[in-house]
């Protein structure tokens, strides 16, 4: 995560802490696991051959048909592994967009912060600091937005797998038994090789561990929950299956979910109008006040100028009146067009300062 | 009758003093937000005071021959003149501030001469009416 001043508040819960490197390998793996597959099935699929050619009877030819059969099998599994290795680039490929366009968002929202920074003074640090929580609020929102994103595409390689359907075996027996990468071939016995599906739902025990009982711990997170915990997002049921399981030589280090921080909402968006409003209000106060009595001291020179023109016969007495007329006169004057000017300095900010999202004027 | 030497002295001390009181005050921002040509300045300021110069020489020349009735006429017509005047001086600092970001000295300046020469050119045209309409004015 990028380490800048309000970084950890701009990307709090959309910033992804698997690693893309992790994904690629996890890929890899799959892919060698997918080849070895291929091999068994070519050497069974070679065994069974090589047995119906050198013997007869109707065993032999029971043996080959089961072979060929499992021979069948391995290669579905194979051609799972391919899937899901193309699956687990793909996701890399996504988290590592997603990382980028959260960089993106957060420099570019620094880049604003900075600029009202350095323009701001004493009389409009309260309008900057509003400025500046209306940058964060919408970066952390774009940000969001993009895990959002991230978060339905990887989705999407996970239902590419069929991987978010239900299971026949979890209570509907009338529907086709459909095996998993993880199902393991068990001794054929009489009837011959089959195949017995492996609970994905709970973390494998190493041999000599008792296995957990139903009312132990909690079953181990797939991917996507843990992304979507990560993302601050409500996971899906724990009886779903992992959506891209580990294989068991080499695993990638283990992912590690963020503290899962508060949910991002959407602040809404000030208009132009508003923020002109906004700039108005902060320093009409101010320039009323500053303007009345430097318009005053500038008109009562102006005023003294005109008495004194138009009294040449008097000697100019009438500069002193004129200067009492211009000073009052300036005064209301200056206090009466403090909002318009305020408004014009706060459109000229508006325009050149505008709060991401916000609609344009 | 007016006294020409009181307005062309005027001219100068009002524009100086104006603006002195604008950097003082400093309520507007004394530097523009974008990059102004150096020619575009020069031309700005040249054709400001030259209008300005242009107004007050022909209201001198023209009002010097009335002689207004001062006592009955004078508040209202600088009330009126210094309204006039305010709302162009600031339309135009206003007009400054959204094109340019800012108003400095050198939009300031011709703003001042020409708010100036707005004065005595709406003080002179009532003023004059004024006497033009009064027989005992003539």
């Amino acid at each position: 995560m990028p380490t800048r001043r309000f970084s950890s508040t701009i990307l709090a819960g959309a910033w992804p802490q698997t690693d893309p490197a992790a994904c690629h390998t996890l890929s890899r793996t799959q892919h060698r696991k997918a080849v070895e597959l291929l091999g068994h099935s070519d050497e069974i699929r070679a065994a069974a051959t090589q047995v119906t050619t050198n013997q007869a009877g109707a065993t032999v030819d029971a043996f080959g048909g089961s072979s060929h059969r499992l021979a069948g099998t391995v290669t579905d599994h194979a051609d799972r592994y391919f899937a899901m290795a193309r699956a687990s680039r793909e996701v890399g490929h996504i988290l590592h967009g997603l990382r980028t366009d959260l960089e993106h968002i957060d420099s570019r929202a620094h880049t604003q912060i900075d600029q009202i920074a350095q323009r701001v003074t004493g009389a409009t640090a309260v309008f900057a600091q509003t400025r500046i929580i209306q940058v964060i609020a919408a970066a952390r929102g774009e940000a969001a937005e993009k895990s959002a994103t991230a978060a339905t595409a990887i989705a999407d390689q996970g239902a590419n797998l069929g991987i978010t359907t239900p299971p026949a075996k979890a209570g509907n027996p009338s529907a086709v038994p459909v095996s998993g990468p993880d199902d393991q071939i068990v001794d054929p016995g009489k009837t011959g090789p089959r195949i017995q599906a492996v609970d994905n739902t709970t973390t494998p025990q190493p041999p000599g561990v008792p296995a957990p009982t139903p009312g132990g711990p909690a079953p181990q997170q797939g991917f996507l929950d843990q992304y979507r915990d990560s993302l601050g997002q409500p996971s899906a049921p724990p009886a779903a299956p992992p959506p891209v399981p580990m294989p068991s030589p080499n695993p990638p280090p283990p992912f590690v979910p963020e503290k899962p921080g508060p949910p991002v909402r959407s602040v809404p968006m000030p208009s132009f109008g508003q923020c002109v409003g906004d700039h108005v209000k902060e320093n009409l106060g101010e320039s009323m006040v500053k303007d009345g009595f430097k318009s005053a001291l500038q008109k009562a020179a102006m005023g003294a100028a005109f008495g004194a023109g138009l009294t040449p016969e008097a000697f100019g007495a009438g500069a002193l009146p004129g200067a009492v007329l211009g000073f009052v006169g300036g005064f209301a004057q200056g206090v009466v067009l403090a909002p318009v000017k305020e408004a014009a300095k706060g459109a000229w900010d508006c325009i050149n300062n505008p709060i991401p999202g916000a609609p344009t004027p | 009758m007016i006294n020409t030497k009181v307005v062309v002295l005027g001219f100068p001390i009002y524009v100086i003093w104006a603006v002195f009181l604008e950097i003082v005050f400093g309520s507007g921002n004394l530097t523009t937000g974008t990059r102004v040509p150096v020619g575009m300045v020069i031309a700005f300021c040249l054709i400001g005071f030259a209008l300005a110069g242009g107004v007050l020489w022909y209201i001198i020349r023209r009002a010097a021959r009335n002689k207004p009735d001062l006592q009955r006429d004078f508040y209202w017509v600088l009330i009126v003149a210094l309204c006039v005047s305010g709302v162009f001086e600031s339309a135009g600092k206003g007009l400054a501030t959204v094109l340019l970001g800012g108003c400095p000295w050198w939009v300031l300046a011709p703003i001042f001469a020409l708010s100036y020469a707005v004065l005595w050119a709406v003080g002179m045209v009532m003023l004059t009416r004024r006497a033009k309409s009064t027989p005992t004015a003539r």
